[in-house]
């Protein structure tokens, strides 16, 4: 057989979660393969068992055939396999060639001999169009590039068997598009790669084959031009799933949130990241606000909700100015947030699930009398919100919300907060890494919200979540609103060129504002 | 017949009685039952595990060394006067509170009062999630303000000593108060301006003594009918209407015994109840587990970090009153001793608060333990033994139970490690 890596029957155990049983993987000599799978199948635990970061419980891997132990990356790296991880493994203030020769530097006499690495990097680049300046700090590169430093990395090192850890999870869609075409180059080198991914259209677009992975157990591998994107997606949920969102059109109501003007200087990075922002957002509608990661989104949203202060411009929530009002004042009127990281903010870990669903409503005459907590009244009204959202825990409402899965947790944020009946809702990244089901349910959720007649503020980095819910998109881009959108006229080229910044159209005023 | 029928009258009714009670006893049983059960599998006893330990091992720990002094004695390694014995030394260290029946457990209580308001000071600002290292602080101007109001004012009985812990509770509230207030408006960490409060708190307290003439007159008799009086250098008492008063003290041996304990015992249940049964409790647990999160909600972070402070800076100036409100007991004052004594009360707070793991009933049973073992230190002199071996072993279990908190943080970091390295397969999204 061709296989270059074969890695047979792997058991991974973690106490007493399987991560991956009896899992079989096996690489051609220069394929694409993608190894899809939900969060949590066990992907980068097979994958970080063939780097050498973990070690199988059971299985064998052979290379070429021969069986091989791989104890830690450097066995990897002998190997010729090379990883490009998830999260970037760079040092900020060393420009491009030192990070790539990082650990395995030229030396004479002990002293670092730069000249020939960098050449090398230069060729690399070159012949691979990877293009990247090799004298750059790394902090002051794009995320793009970073990526490409990365690859370089791997490339510099003479892998022939390159692993992609959801390479395109920071991308712009033309970004996407290039790092899909520089993949397929390299197999046409005759080196081999594993591409992890949970995106099916990816998979179809560049994969060979494909291997699914569910709940730590191998589903299938099949040649890609053989399946389709439903029989893939069935595969990797275990059920059949509706790809198209139920979505009626918009009965689009009054004004009910405008924001005038609004900038935020952060002091901690010393820049403007939000600057000169106006929209508004109408009852029964979705506006989306799309936009790479830092580009002043978070910001926006903490400025919105209170969590930080605007250093200009102001707030109306249905003609009421709430520019200078409190949190509390502002969620009293209408506001809710299912916030972007909902360890940080979201929830007290530390308290149990019905505590959680009371945060924001603790001090009303519901649930408590003089001061004194209504523990049964708190009792009754989380076991309402858990039958009406399937909220699953092992201990019910006593649950600690940090043993919680995070789909769930997410599901009991978004019930707090939908109960409280808000009339502007601002939904950060709200089904960040979460499974399949989670995120079908929390778009329903979304859409009811919106076709109840409440103004839907969605703010993602994921570019098919907001092309899906959104009636409205702004992008943003450097702090600055660089383009209003109708999703129905507009494509992913479009708003990755706006997203990239490589295009701007001057609509930094609310058309309406 | 009359008498057969009132004879099965009685009967049927003593059964009828026989069986309620049977059920009576037998729902109490399992409510007890349950409820033991709930206890001890319940989260409040499990966390409750390595304070356990730890005081088992710190026992274990001042057993040993006793003996180990005992042995080197034996052997002729130290010469001393008075060989210790060790038996002896055992069983009265183990005696603690008991040694002398009544009369030591009425000292005991007596001593635990004050330990268990700083406890509850520093426990609850944990809590709340700060850290109330200001607490010898607040427990040295609430001493103070308490001996001001007991030396100046002339007042009946019972509304003078109500006004001094009054007077007492105010400025540990005060002392803490600041503390809380630089904290939420300027930001300063409040260890940093605790400490510094409390070396404000010790010296201000030095000079007001010597300078507000609140000192004990110390009288000399010179001739018939002639005294000559003198400010005796460093010595307080409060005056008699000042007093905490010893309702139970006749029963205790007819020792220092006053209604200390009963304050504090009622203390703890007024702590237990606002953490756990109040709105304001559920506020500022919110913050004391995630700040962000409580901001988040809407709750005003700011204000309850100063109101968190300012009831911790009360328990702890009502600990510094209720040490101080003594009778017949005179407070020398070499330089700078009582304020040395009573600083380190406010410092066994920190280590009642972390063996009673920052709640109100554990803060309670840490407070007796420690004012138990104290004791038990104190007759370790009649087996020639030094009674400072029992702050050894306090000391000791404080280590074992601080390092069993950091172990426990290791362990449940290490299990959340492995389960985010799972469901952190897409990597990122778990934080």
């Amino acid at each position: 057989m061709d296989y270059v890596i074969e890695m047979l029957d792997i058991c991974k155990n973690f106490g007493t979660l399987k991560a991956n049983d009896h899992v079989t993987f096996q690489l051609k000599k220069g394929e694409v393969h993608a190894l899809v799978g939900e969060n949590g199948a066990g992907k980068s635990t097979l994958m970080s068992i063939l780097f050498g970061l973990y070690g199988a419980d059971e299985g064998e891997i052979r290379y070429n055939g021969k069986k091989v132990e791989i104890r830690n990356p450097n066995d990897a790296n002998r190997l010729k396999i090379g990883m490009v991880h998830q999260h970037f493994k760079l040092v900020d203030v060393f420009t491009v060639t030192e990070n790539i020769i990082l650990g395995n530097e030229d030396t004479k006499l002990g002293f670092l001999v730069k000249q020939n690495s960098r050449k090398k990097i230069i060729e690399l680049r070159d012949r691979y169009g990877l293009f990247v300046d090799p004298d750059a700090l790394v902090k002051d590169i794009s995320v793009g590039m970073q990526q490409r430093v990365e690859i370089l990395k791997m490339l510099y090192r003479d892998a022939d068997i390159l692993i992609f850890d959801e390479p395109t999870a920071v991308l712009t869609p033309q970004e996407i598009d290039e790092l899909m075409l520089t993949i397929r180059n390299f197999a046409k080198e005759g080196k081999s790669i594993v591409i992890i991914t949970h995106k099916l259209a990816e998979v179809m677009a560049v994969a060979d084959r494909c291997t699914v992975l569910r709940k730590g157990k191998c589903i299938g591998t099949m040649e890609t031009k053989d399946t389709s994107l439903e029989q893939l997606a069935e595969m990797m949920v275990g059920r059949k799933i509706n790809f198209s969102i139920d979505k009626k059109p918009a009965q689009i109501g009054k004004e009910v949130f405008r924001a005038e003007h609004v900038s935020f200087f952060n002091k901690e990075k010393n820049r403007l990241s939000v600057n000169d922002v106006s929209f508004h957002v109408n009852r029964g509608e979705i506006v989306g606000i799309a936009g790479i990661e830092g580009n002043g989104q978070t910001e926006l949203v903490n400025v919105i909700t209170g969590l930080r202060k605007q250093t200009a411009g102001k707030f109306f929530l249905h003609e009421n100015e709430i520019t200078y009002a409190s949190i509390r004042k502002k969620l009293e009127k209408g506001l809710g947030h299912i916030p972007e990281d909902r360890h940080k903010h979201g929830l007290v870990l530390d308290f149990d699930l019905q505590n959680n669903l009371i945060l924001e409503s603790y001090y009303l005459p519901d649930f408590q009398k003089f001061g004194f907590i209504k523990k049964d009244a708190i009792h009754r009204f989380a076991e309402q919100l858990i039958s009406k959202f399937d909220i699953r825990s092992a201990g019910g409402a006593e649950s600690i919300a940090r043993s919680m899965s995070g789909g769930n947790q997410q599901k009991a944020i978004i019930a707090r907060e939908i109960t409280r009946n808000p009339d502007l809702l601002i939904a950060v990244q709200p089904t960040r890494g979460l499974d399949v089901g989670a995120i079908e349910f929390i778009h329903q959720e979304l859409l009811e919200q919106r076709d109840s007649g409440k103004g839907v503020l969605l703010v993602s980095l994921e570019l098919d979540e907001i092309m899906d819910l959104s009636d409205r998109i702004l992008v943003m881009y450097d702090g600055k609103i660089v383009a209003r959108l109708d999703p129905k006229t507009t494509s992913f080229h479009e708003i990755g060129l706006y997203m990239s910044g490589s295009k701007q159209s001057e609509v930094n005023a609310d058309e309406r504002a | 017949m009359k008498g057969h029928e009132l004879w099965n009258k009685i009967k049927a009714f003593s059964v009828k009685a026989a069986k309620a009670t049977w059920s009576f006893l037998k729902k109490v049983g399992l409510a007890c039952g349950h409820g033991l059960k709930k206890f001890f599998t319940g989260s409040g006893f499990r966390s409750a595990v390595p304070s356990f330990l730890s005081i088992g091992l710190g026992l274990v720990f001042g057993i040993f060394t006793m003996f180990i002094i005992w042995l080197l004695v034996r052997w002729k390694v130290f010469d001393v006067v008075n060989d210790p014995k060790f038996f002896l030394g055992v069983t009265k260290l183990l005696m603690g509170g008991f040694n002398q029946g009544m009369y030591s457990v009425g000292y005991m209580l007596y001593r635990a009062a004050p330990l268990i308001l700083t406890g509850l000071s520093v426990g609850f600002a944990f809590k709340t999630g700060l850290f109330n290292i200001g607490a010898p602080g607040q427990l040295v101007v609430g001493s103070l303000a308490a001996l001001l109001v007991g030396v100046k004012l002339q007042l009946a009985a019972p509304w003078h000593w109500m006004l001094c812990l009054l007077a007492g509770m105010a400025a540990g509230a005060i002392w803490a108060f600041i503390v809380g207030l630089f904290k939420s408006v300027f930001n300063v960490h409040e260890v940093v301006a605790s400490i510094m409060m409390n070396y404000i708190a010790m010296y201000f307290t030095f000079w007001a003594i010597e300078n507000l003439g609140i000192q004990n007159q110390f009288c000399i008799r010179t001739g018939p009918n002639r005294w000559t009086c003198s400010l005796a250098p460093n010595s307080v008492t409060v005056l008699s209407t000042a007093a905490l008063p010893k309702g139970l003290a006749e029963f205790f041996g007819g020792y220092s015994l006053n209604i200390g304990i009963v304050i504090a015992l009622i203390a703890v249940v007024v702590m237990y109840i606002i953490l756990h049964k109040t709105t304001l409790g559920y506020q500022l647990k919110a913050a004391g587990f995630n700040r962000e999160a409580s901001r988040y909600a809407g709750m005003n972070t700011k204000r309850n970090i100063i109101l968190s402070m300012v009831i911790a800076g009360m328990l702890a100036g009502l600990g510094g009153a209720v040490a101080i409100m003594v009778s017949d007991k005179r407070m020398f004052l070499e330089e700078g001793l009582m304020s040395a004594e009573f600083m380190s009360l406010g410092f066994d707070g920190i280590s009642i608060a972390l063996l009673g793991i920052s709640e109100p009933i554990g803060i309670a049973l840490a407070g007796l333990f420690l004012a138990f073992i104290r004791q038990g230190g104190d007759y370790m002199d009649l087996a020639n033994y030094m009674k400072e071996l029992a702050d050894v072993i306090t000391s000791v279990i404080i280590y074992f139970s601080a390092l069993s908190v950091v172990l426990y943080q290791w362990i449940s970091k290490r299990k959340a490690k492995k389960k985010t390295l799972l469901k952190g397969e897409e990597g990122s999204d778990e934080r």
